[in-house]
């Protein structure tokens, strides 16, 4: 009898400290590749069956292009201040084994993941935000220089449609059956209900706490969109006056009914989550010398793990970043699954 | 007080001072006047070219994208040309609501008889929306098979005959100017009368025209209400392989997106220049008032009450504000006149002057700034003048 009080002493006072995990962790058991754009013109890989940070310059990023920001040339059809002549990644998405990355610039590259062929940027926009392959399995790209979704088939590679959205859209998501679609307008702060039927908009949901939007995601309930509000900025481009959060939005009901407060830290800019449903990844910038992939359990909302996307292999490669204030910035993530 | 006399002979005492300022006005005047007047005319040609073309897109091989924009906006002369099967396949791009057909045919030069660039748009009279509203309007009749419509610059009138390829053609009418070279300098047929001409090239003319008969070098489109002309060109860049859907608006927004640069650049000097002005003019009147403050003063003594003198003195600025403002205007209608032609050679631009009623309020809104230029520099001078005790005036003077 002593033995068994003392050993449950013992767990309830490890558990206390957190020694002991009397559950497995959500992010436990994930099979996939992880690819993270950023302004670098560089994707980060992580294998998520490791979670291993990227260290090696060669092996651990793909590279497509120059540098940029996206706070450079236009936002919303704004002028802001040039320092490259773009360049950039933002967004991917996988499509038949090739990466389609948006660039800054408004055009598309697509590369093989397999061969590691790369094509010639092709130009289709004017800034990219995210790409997210559709319903009809075309890709759509948000642009957020001129506010239009550009519908690009990635079998053609060719432009097929642009719709004018917003100002500076950053991510699209479709509701199950794909009669409503939901666009993240970033400089505005409003996510955008689309008819997916006649294209129209028929609402806009505007909040407090969203004041600066990156991606938008089907949760795997098939019934929230999560908002990735990092809320850099506050109104009208101003200083900030939110925390980054994810704002969780009803689709039957399109309203807010939750909101996921991150710490300062983490600032959300793509949420994706596991087949199972059980883990959220979240591509979030830290704004100081590293960006992270976090492993978030999506029931809990509890944050499990933090993996390094860039400083691991800047310091490695002894890379000094010169552009955003020298904070290395990612932005939207296109995940493998299957290996 | 008879105030615009006493101003006038006052001008004319320091003729030198006066024709200076005259000049300083004149030359600000011209210089504001001439660039709006050139760049309304051009944006004036912009406008009415994009409205005579009556075409949201146009589309053309992919390989003459350059050239086709050229020849909208310079009329740059130029060949090109796709199979006809291009126009069934736009017609059935969403959003298409009708196609027409045009092929361009650049003509060898005639230089015993017309010196002119010149160059051959053959249409579609069932389907075209370019030329057929005049044709209802101005003929109304379908034109012949041996007859064509000449563009504005092309120096022959209704009834003259034209050879082209050894084919010889009637002149039925001239279009009105639209300040745009493939307008102005062209001369339109039907699709079927240039077909008939480029067959029997081969045994009448000089040198064979070589168009196949189904060949078209454009389709113009005009789009369905639901949707922008830049959501259809995509449609049909996508739906149709091998060519390229150019927005007018787009292609015409561009060149006026360039113009905006120059705009900018000459309304900042400008803006300098008048600041200029009006500060040398209100040093000049200040230095008269000072100069004359003996004489102001007598005038008050005599019976003048300050709103007089003060008047006196804003005759004189606005005199010689308006009169170098009309110098001004004047030098820069000339000015225009003489190098419009090498501007518009070195930009490549369309031209048409501005309707008589526009070009007035351009001429008036310029003498209204020359004349408030005056004013305004005069302003605190003949403040002055009104707050001069006149006992003070003379004392001092003396």
């Amino acid at each position: 009898m002593r033995n068994v009080k003392t050993g449950f002493a013992l767990v309830v006072g490890l558990a206390a400290a957190g020694l002991l995990d009397p559950l497995p962790a959500a992010a436990d058991g994930l099979k996939g590749t992880a690819y993270i754009a950023g302004h670098g013109g560089h994707l980060a890989i992580v294998n998520l069956a490791t979670l291993r940070a990227p260290s090696d310059v060669d092996k651990d990023r793909i590279v497509i292009t120059e540098a940029g920001s996206e706070m450079e040339g236009k936002v919303a059809g704004m002028d802001f201040e040039e320092v490259k002549k773009g360049g950039g990644s933002h967004g991917s998405t996988i499509v038949g084994g090739k990466l389609f990355v948006g660039l800054l610039n408004g055009t598309v590259v697509a590369y093989d993941i397999k061969t590691g062929k790369k094509s010639k940027p092709m130009p289709v926009g004017k800034k990219f935000c995210d790409a997210t392959v559709g319903p009809d399995g075309n890709i759509y790209f948000e642009d957020m220089a001129d506010g239009n979704v550009y519908v690009w088939d990635p079998k053609g590679m060719k432009t097929v449609d642009k719709l004018p959205i917003g100002k500076a859209v950053c991510g699209i998501a479709w509701t199950k059956g794909s009669d409503k679609a939901y666009v993240s307008d970033m400089a505005q702060g409003i996510v955008f209900v689309i008819d997916w039927k006649t294209k129209k908009t028929v609402k806009e949901i505007k909040d407090a706490s969203m004041t600066f939007l990156h991606q938008i995601r089907m949760a795997p309930d098939q019934k929230h969109v999560w908002v990735s509000a990092a809320n850099e900025y506050g109104p009208g481009l101003g200083a900030r006056t939110q925390k980054p959060q994810i704002v969780v939005i009803d689709t039957t009901t399109d309203t807010i009914v939750d909101r996921i407060v991150l710490p300062d830290d983490v600032n959300v800019h793509d949420v994706k989550f596991s087949p199972d449903g059980k883990t959220a990844l979240v591509a979030a910038r830290t704004y100081g010398d590293d960006s992270i992939l976090v492993l978030m359990n999506a029931a809990s909302h509890k944050i499990e793990k933090k993996v390094s996307a860039c400083a691991a292999c800047h310091k490695a490669a002894g890379v000094t970043v010169s552009i955003d204030k020298g904070s290395p910035l990612l932005c939207g993530m296109a995940i493998d699954w299957k290996k | 007080m008879n105030i615009p006399y006493v101003a006038l002979r006052n001008l004319r005492r320091n003729a030198a001072r006066t024709w200076l300022l005259l000049a300083i006005v004149g030359v600000v005047s011209c210089t504001l006047f001439a660039a709006t007047l050139f760049l309304r005319s051009v944006d004036n040609a912009l406008r009415l070219g994009t409205h005579r073309l009556g075409a949201d897109v146009l589309v053309v091989p992919e390989s003459a994208e350059t050239k086709a924009k050229a020849a909208l906006l310079s009329g740059e002369i130029s060949q090109f040309s796709m199979d006809r099967s291009v126009l069934d396949q736009v017609r059935r791009v969403e959003g298409v609501a009708t196609a027409t057909a045009q092929l361009f045919i650049k003509p060898t030069k005639f230089s015993c008889c017309f010196n002119v660039d010149m160059f051959l748009v053959a249409f579609d009279p069932e389907t075209d929306f370019t030329v057929r509203p005049w044709l209802e309007r101005n003929l109304s009749r379908p034109l012949g098979p041996d007859e064509i419509i000449t563009g504005r610059n092309i120096p022959v009138i209704a009834g003259d005959s034209v050879p082209f390829f050894g084919t010889t053609f009637r002149v039925a009418g001239t279009l009105e100017p639209t300040g745009m070279d493939f307008f102005d300098q062209a001369a339109f047929m039907s699709l079927e009368a240039a077909y008939r001409m480029a067959d029997a090239s081969g045994s009448r003319a000089v040198r064979r025209l070589e168009v196949a008969r189904g060949a078209i070098s454009t389709v113009l489109v005009r789009v369905t209400e639901d949707l922008t002309p830049d959501r259809v060109a995509i449609r049909i860049e996508h739906d149709v392989p091998a060519v390229k859907a150019l927005v007018s608006d787009t292609v015409i927004s561009t060149v006026r997106r360039q113009l905006a640069g120059l705009i900018h650049a000459i309304v900042v000097i400008s803006a300098v220049l008048w600041c200029i002005v009006l500060l040398v003019m209100a040093f000049a009147f200040t230095m008269i008032v000072n100069e004359r403050r003996r004489e102001i003063g007598l005038l008050r003594a005599m019976g003048a009450n300050r709103r007089q003198a003060a008047a006196m003195v804003l005759a004189e600025a606005s005199m010689l504000s308006a009169a170098g403002g009309a110098a001004g205007i004047a030098l820069g209608f000339a000015l225009l006149l003489g190098f419009k032609d090498l501007l518009l050679l070195h930009l490549r631009l369309p031209y048409l002057f501005p309707a008589p009623g526009q070009a007035a309020l351009l001429t008036a809104a310029a003498l209204a700034l020359s004349l408030l230029t005056g004013l305004l520099s005069a302003a605190l001078p003949s403040l002055s003048v009104i707050r001069m005790p006149p006992y003070e005036a003379i004392r001092r003077a003396g």
